[in-house]
């Protein structure tokens, strides 16, 4: 070895020390940057010269290492979709759970009751005009607490479109982001040079993606990725595929006529240029689409089968001509309070004729053909309530089937009971699911820090480790100056 | 497993939120006394909470129509009773008119007696406290016949003729008491009084305030025959067929005419005016039975009115403490959850204290 090889391999620890200082300095620093992954740095021995029994020539080379684990990743990422889908069903549905699902007294099922309570005071006091005007009045607080809640779930629908746009914008520019990251981290590396920062700033976009989008993500050599949504690729290296949204009237999704017009205008999300619909599986947009599309339509299809059956019994039964003789008008209209019921959802309303006269009200069975003039005054069945009895009856009459119940044959209060305990069950569902979603991310995120995150104490004993490092190499120094000033200064200086 | 402060203050951070939701939960239970507000919260205790308030709003409407029957039950069956005192005091009456002893001046003194009695029946019949006529069937309010403006009460009798005529109709209220469970609330009027019937309570009350008013024949002078001869027919007033009424032969073919209103009010022999009115005492007896046995039918009503009314009030009070059980918060457990919630959370942040703060740094010089 030469004079001041020593020098120059002593020189190369310094230099590495310094460096390792530094890394651990950036990992202190970023100890509590969210995405942050701890670098290390890896240092190469370099090899000895050819000279006999030689040391080596101090280090060669040295690495930034990124500790970042990928199965992890992914891990971290399919569940975070899933909690994504999960919390968003959850808050959704509290919403509209909210709307119906309330069990302090005076909501809508206390209207219903007092709908039946109201026939049935018309049927013990027919000639107290009172009892029919509180009969007209407790169908109007039906009719409105009913509408009220359905244009509650309407808007519950609406705001979940407002959702989905906000956050495809957010697909789409994160989409983009990592497409101008896959760019950088591609050239930056090509050329030898280090982009953990810019690779975590990616992962951090990736992560966010998984969680809105439910994608999934395969790396390249190159250092680029691969984003997938679906099957199609959302994201592929440098190209960005963004998602269309387009606002429209919401097509007929059901046979069903009773179906049609709670139509509303809705994003629908196709993919990029094309008519076919982006598929989202899972993430926090399917959860809004679910809860958009099939869950609160069912809701709203439910409360307007039992008012719907509700007013047609009503009707079906209110079907004789009242005391002054005049032919039978329906109780329930369209929702102008004129026409039969119509074929749209909550298209219902109490007849003009009633509102503006409640002794057009129904209550008793047999009406005699009308005389001109009239027999007598009031007319002889003013005091039967039969009729408004069997109507009041109907509280507790089997007249109403299908979904929320099944098979079964169930009366009005058991049917809207049976739509809150539907909707109270998914909402426990919901929950249970977003929160065992949320340990499962919380553990997968704590393997993912437990790879990359910064430890204090680490980073401590490595300050310690490469400070010492480097006081070594210092003294080496001294030491070889001490060696050269010998024998610099000092041979040839005998007998002066 | 490497453990970063990042991994030990986020778990730190999500574990104190956790204890803070559920002291949250259990602070609002305590202090609003409810376990659930939402369905979501407990699907089966949910439901059973909306039941019961449905089931609550149900019986507050059968309490109601109960009271509503027992109202109707209690008056018929009063009036009933009042019914069979003016029919006992008619009885009583026809008993000291026909009796041997009593003169035609004793029968004139008690014709106003037995004027008043028809009267009260008619008012009895008429009554219409709590809610309309009582005895009206479905026909409750008094009703003006368009054609001639006369006032159809639920009975009117015409006071010429004795003829009673029922307004009403067999018109049964019906009132739902509990869950398939129905009580009639009336008693049509054609049940007490039949006005098809001759001998109803009514005429017979008529009868005998217009036998009692009869002027009597008397035999002046003895010979045991009639004196008068009233309607001028040319024959002495008598009574061949022995049916009570003075023989008139208005179209004079022989035939004795059947008995007529006007022939009712003719004056008559003493001894027809009191077998008419000893008549009258049997059938007056059997009207008295007969409003007995519908009497007694109100009182099985009451019966069943007060069983109902205990069991509701039952009803009323299970239901209480089935939505208590239901919805109630049990406010000892609360509490102690509520504390040891409390508990925890305290250990919680003083291990925080500790331990957070630490690192090697602490301890390098």
């Amino acid at each position: 070895m030469s004079t001041f090889g020593s020098i120059y391999s002593v020189r190369s620890g310094l230099d590495a020390a310094r460096r390792a200082l530094e890394t651990v300095g950036q990992n202190v620093a970023n100890a509590n940057t969210h995405g942050y992954t701890r670098q290390e740095i890896s240092h190469v021995a370099a090899e000895p010269s050819n000279v006999i029994k030689s040391a080596g020539r101090g280090i060669a080379d040295t690495l930034v290492l990124r500790y970042r684990d990928e199965f992890l990743d992914r891990q971290f990422r399919t569940r975070s979709a899933f909690q994504g889908f999960h919390d968003t069903m959850y808050a959704q549905l509290s919403h509209v759970e909210e709307v119906i699902g309330d069990l302090s007294e005076g909501g809508f099922r206390t209207t219903l009751d007092q709908f039946f309570n109201s026939w049935d005071n018309l049927a013990s006091r027919p000639t107290d005009s009172a009892a029919r005007s509180q009969v007209v009045t407790s169908a109007q607080d039906f009719i409105n607490a009913a509408k009220a809640i359905f244009n509650d779930l309407a808007n519950v629908r609406t705001e979940a479109d407002e959702a989905i746009r906000n956050k495809v914008d957010e697909i789409n520019s994160a989409a983009g982001q990592i497409a101008g990251l896959n760019q950088e981290i591609m050239s930056r590396e090509i050329g030898g040079q280090t982009a953990n920062e810019l690779r975590d700033q990616r992962d951090r976009l990736l992560d966010s993606l998984a969680q809105l989008a439910g994608t999934s993500v395969v790396s390249h050599n190159d250092g680029s990725v691969t984003v997938h949504l679906g099957s199609m690729p959302i994201v592929d290296k440098r190209v960005a595929y963004p998602v269309d949204k387009s606002l429209a009237m919401e097509p007929d999704r059901d046979a069903d006529p009773a179906l049609v017009s709670y139509q509303q205008q809705l994003t629908s999300l196709t993919w990029n240029g094309t008519s076919n619909p982006a598929p989202f599986q899972t993430g926090e947009v399917a959860g809004l689409l679910k809860l958009r599309d099939q869950v609160v339509p069912e809701y709203m299809k439910y409360l307007d089968t039992l008012v719907r059956t509700v007013a047609t019994e009503v009707n079906n039964l209110h079907n004789a001509p009242d005391l002054g003789g005049n032919a039978q008008i329906d109780f329930f209209t369209a929702a102008g309070g004129a026409g039969p019921l119509g074929n749209g959802h909550m298209d219902i309303g109490i007849n003009a004729a009633i509102l503006a006269d409640p002794s057009k009200v129904v209550a008793a069975q047999d009406v005699p053909a009308p005389a001109v003039p009239p027999a007598t005054t009031p007319p002889p069945a003013a005091s039967d309530g039969r009729r408004a009895l069997a109507i009041a009856r109907l509280r507790t009459s089997p007249i109403l089937t299908g979904a929320p119940v099944g098979t079964q044959q169930v009366d009005p209060g058991q049917y809207l009971r049976a739509i809150s305990s539907n909707l109270g069950v998914q909402v426990q569902q919901a929950l249970g699911l977003s929160e065992s979603a949320s340990l499962q991310v919380a553990q997968a995120e704590k393997h993912r820090q437990s790879v990359s995150g910064v430890s204090l104490d680490d980073e401590m004993a490595k300050m310690i480790q490469f400070q010492q490092t480097y006081n070594a190499a210092a003294r080496m120094m001294t030491t070889l100056d001490e060696m050269l000033d010998v024998v610099v200064n000092r041979i040839g200086l005998v007998g002066r | 497993m490497r453990v970063t402060q990042q991994m030990m203050s986020s778990s730190l951070l999500t574990n104190l939120n956790q204890l803070r939701q559920r002291t949250a939960v259990l602070s609002d239970q305590v202090s609003s006394g409810n376990r659930i507000t939402r369905v979501s919260e407990d699907p089966t205790a949910g439901a059973d909470v909306m039941r019961i308030q449905s089931r609550g709003q149900s019986l507050k409407q059968w309490k109601t129509n109960l009271n509503d029957t027992k109202s109707w039950v209690y008056a018929t069956e009063a009036k009933l009773g009042d019914i069979t005192n003016l029919l006992n005091e008619a009885k009583e009456l026809a008993l000291t008119a026909s009796n041997g002893t009593a003169s035609d001046e004793t029968r004139k003194a008690l014709a106003p007696g037995a004027e008043q009695l028809l009267t009260n029946l008619m008012a009895a019949l008429n009554e219409k406290e709590p809610n309309g006529f009582l005895f009206g069937g479905f026909q409750t309010e008094t009703q003006i016949d368009t054609a001639t403006g006369a006032r159809l009460d639920a009975f009117s009798l015409n006071d010429v003729t004795g003829q009673v005529t029922y307004n009403g109709d067999a018109g049964v209220m019906q009132r739902d008491v509990g869950p398939r469970l129905t009580l009639d609330a009336n008693m049509p009027g054609s049940r007490v009084v039949d006005d098809s019937d001759p001998d109803n309570m009514v005429a017979l009350l008529w009868e005998l305030k217009t036998a009692l008013k009869t002027p009597v024949i008397k035999d002046g002078n003895g010979d045991g025959s009639i004196d008068t001869d009233t309607n001028a027919d040319g024959i002495a007033d008598q009574d061949l067929n022995n049916d009570l009424y003075i023989d008139v032969d208005a179209n004079a073919d022989s035939v004795i005419d059947a008995p007529t209103a006007t022939s009712k009010l003719m004056p008559k022999s003493e001894a027809a005016i009191v077998n008419r009115i000893k008549v009258l005492v049997a059938k007056l007896d059997s009207q008295r039975q007969n409003v007995i046995a519908l009497r007694s039918e109100m009182g099985a009503r009451q019966i069943r009115i007060e069983a109902m009314e205990t069991s509701l009030q039952n009803t009323e009070v299970k239901l209480e403490s089935s939505l208590e059980q239901a919805q109630g918060v049990d406010p000892a457990k609360a509490i102690l959850d509520l504390t040891n919630a409390q508990t925890t959370y305290q250990a919680a942040l003083q291990v925080g204290a500790r331990i957070l703060p630490q690192t090697l740094a602490d301890f390098l010089r």
